[in-house]
């Protein structure tokens, strides 16, 4: 009975449709593929927004409270970072990668691996690592989306910053995050090596 | 005639089936498998390149 009605199913999908014209299933499979995209790229966005990051208590208790009194969250222009601007690569295949790894948030969502504080804290060397890590190796490719290097003006820096900028950054030695660290949440404990 | 309305309900159903839940399905995983490939290698072969 079950063979029968797949064998039944699959000579219609085989052969040619009778009742379904060439130009309905073209143009009903193509509005499908646009509204399809449309879906994928809203859910896509859906998980970019503070609104999801903070959606879980982990992030919201600790992140999310360390960022707030920074430059990057609250200043005179108004123009702020938010979650994904920095930890969220924009490039395609590096956001669909970026989102597979973050079913390890998930994993560690489910199992409580941060569920409190003292979790927290006792694991954020660790996670701070990797994301200094990921801003290295990709030449702080976060930072560079709002902070352009030959936009800076020297004159209006401080001396200590002009002295950095205009040696290490320019010559390509150093990257932001390499003098850049624990200025959007804390550092984590760096006494030890 | 009870053939041919056999035949017309099926072809709906194949198509709503196609479109509704099979091509999406796939869509996804192949972006998500893609995703994970990409992953994979970043972790095992070479981490974030520089660009």
């Amino acid at each position: 009975m079950l063979r029968d009605l797949a064998r039944r199913y699959w000579r219609t999908l085989t052969r040619p449709s009778a009742y379904y014209s060439l130009g309905f299933l073209v143009v009903s499979g193509f509005v499908a593929g646009v509204v399809f995209w449309g879906a994928f790229n809203t859910g896509m966005e859906f998980t970019n927004t503070e609104q999801f990051c903070i959606g879980c208590h982990e992030m919201r208790d600790n992140v999310y409270q360390e960022i707030q009194p920074t430059i990057h969250f609250t200043n005179r222009s108004g123009v702020r970072a938010k979650c994904s601007d920095c930890h969220v690569p924009k490039d395609w295949t590096h956001k669909m990668a970026r989102k597979m790894q973050a079913s390890k948030e998930v994993w560690g969502f489910i199992f409580g691996t941060i569920n409190t504080r003292e979790k927290f804290v006792a694991k954020r060397r660790e996670l701070a690592e990797r994301e200094w890590a990921r801003m290295k190796a990709n030449d702080s490719l976060e930072c560079r989306n709002c902070h352009e290097f030959m936009s800076m003006d020297f004159t209006r820096q401080g001396k200590r910053a002009a002295d950095a900028h205009s040696t290490s950054l320019a010559s390509g030695k150093a990257t932001c995050i390499d003098c850049h660290k624990g200025i959007a949440h804390r550092l984590p404990d760096m006494s030890k090596p | 005639m009870e053939d041919q309305k056999q035949r017309r309900t099926e072809e709906f159903r194949s198509w709503l089936f196609l479109t509704a839940i099979m091509a999406p399905v796939l869509a996804v995983l192949a972006v998500s498998g893609y995703g994970f490939v990409v992953w994979m290698w970043q972790t095992f072969i070479g981490g974030p390149p520089h660009y």
